[in-house]
């Protein structure tokens, strides 16, 4: 190849690459750097589940609009009839009622082994941690009504709280063993508690004792300090 | 002499093309399936913007069929006392249970990974510490809020805090930081209940995160944004 061949071989390469830099500014297609995508991508994730959030609440209320209407149009169905049935049904899912259903029932309580020599003991005992990594295990595996010795976990009012040898759940002090019932999907609450990577695993492998039993029949207790709020509007 | 030199270097330019055709193809099969980075892009930006369209709509949609309901809760209760004080009693507990927006006084805690730091090979993310969160969560609980939400996630009875790959799903709803957690209730006791010697901001700024806490006059928190129907328990007396 001789000399000028060259440079007329390179010359077009770079009208190809100008030509082509300017098309690709033109058209609008953005570059993003593969960690921008990938936090781009978990945001259209997230975005996309909220759809389906949102389109099951309305959804809900459509279904609400119409029951209201048709109550308070027909004159065959007694209107504050069907309020208190309202009312019973969200009292229900607010864990204001005593409730039952297939569940199970998990033993938690301190461990029992010989401590290695100049191991914490915190290692062996219970703690307000633990109970509340396992209560969040439990939600993550859709259980509908959980409670702790006998009291009702609600999320917006329940506390589990550490006073030293014992818990605090609700207010009431609890001592081990702790006594965790929740009423769902027993085969999903079961694997919450015994799959490898749950929280209890790891409390399991301190030497701290977790024993999970399925019921058919669970039964758990309404919340009882229902109270009007103060500081809400 | 000079030729064998060259075909070293032609046995060397091969290996290099070989090895940059695997890493591509390696970067494309994990990140993008397959696609180039360009057309990956676009379609991720293209969908997104569809479906925050797509959110705004039903957001609006929830928010007139709610006007519509409390429309003909209001126009029954003017005919009757009784269906009145029923209807009160009913937004009673739907307040309780997270079913309602709501707005008060409160706290605002803003959590935010550290910026990278270029000494400490690993990199922080604070969902892989959802526990303090929980903790922040319960200590919240403890000092009297009245509701709590989580990137305008609100807190329910069936509300998890889970880690899920590298971010942390709450109600089912994949987040990630900063976090920005409003609480309702009396705004010094929930400042000061968090931020105690040994509290959890302590503990989470001495994990190396971000942490703000503002006390704020009136803050709004939304209602959560899901139904909750129960498939396994039911009422008894």
């Amino acid at each position: 190849m001789s000399k000028k061949q060259r440079f007329l071989l390179l010359s077009v390469l770079l009208g190809l690459m100008i030509a082509l830099q300017i098309k690709a500014l033109d058209s609008g297609i953005k570059y993003l750097s593969i960690k921008e995508m990938y936090a781009q991508s978990i945001e259209l994730e997230s975005q996309k589940s909220e759809l389906v959030q949102l389109n099951s609440k309305v959804e809900e209320l459509r279904a609400q609009i119409e029951a209201y209407q048709t109550a308070k149009d027909d004159t065959d169905i007694d209107y504050e009839g069907f309020l208190k049935s309202e009312i019973e049904l969200t009292k229900e899912t607010a864990g204001l009622t005593r409730v039952e259903g297939p569940g199970v029932v998990i033993i938690v309580t301190d461990g029992t082994r010989e401590l290695i020599e100049d191991e914490d003991p915190n290692m062996v005992l219970v703690h307000d941690i633990d109970i509340r990594a396992m209560v969040d295990d439990l939600r993550n595996a859709g259980a509908e009504a959980i409670a702790i010795n006998g009291q009702r976990v609600v999320f917006n009012k329940s506390n589990i709280q550490c006073t030293g040898p014992t818990i605090k759940i609700n207010d009431q002090v609890f001592a081990p063993p702790y006594i965790i019932e929740a009423v769902g999907d027993r085969k999903f609450l079961e694997s919450a508690i015994n799959a490898p990577g749950s929280f209890s695993e790891s409390l399991r492998s301190w030497g701290v004792f977790v024993e999970v039993n399925t019921s058919i029949s669970v039964t758990i207790p309404a919340y009882e300090g229902f109270v009007s709020y103060e500081y809400l509007n | 002499m000079f030729k064998k030199d060259n075909i070293w270097i032609g046995i060397a330019c091969i290996v290099l093309g070989v090895f940059i055709a695997f890493q591509m193809k390696f970067v494309q099969g994990t990140y993008l399936n397959g696609q180039s980075p360009t057309q990956k892009t676009t379609e991720i930006l293209n969908e997104l913007s569809a479906v925050k369209a797509e959110k705004e709509r039903l957001v609006e949609e929830v928010e007139r069929l709610e006007d519509q309901l409390d429309k003909i809760q209001n126009s029954a209760s003017e005919e009757n006392a009784v269906v009145k004080s029923l209807t009160d009693e009913l937004n009673r507990y739907k307040a309780f249970s997270g079913m309602t927006k709501v707005s008060g006084t409160g706290i605002l805690v803003t959590i935010d990974n550290p910026p990278k730091d270029l000494n400490v090979g690993l990199e922080k993310n604070i969902a892989l510490d959802y526990k303090m969160l929980l903790d922040l969560i319960n200590e919240l609980n403890s000092a009297g809020a009245e509701a709590i939400s989580i990137n305008e996630q609100r807190m329910v009875n069936s509300t998890e805090v889970r880690l899920a790959g590298s971010q942390v799903n709450v109600n089912t709803i994949p987040i990630s930081p900063p976090f920005v957690i409003k609480a309702i209730g009396s705004s010094e006791t929930l400042d000061s209940a968090i931020n105690i010697r040994f509290g959890v901001v302590q503990s989470l700024q001495e994990a190396g995160y971000y942490v703000e806490v503002k006390q704020v006059e009136s803050l709004e928190i939304g209602a959560f944004n899901g139904s909750i129907k129960f498939r396994y328990a039911t009422t008894v007396k």
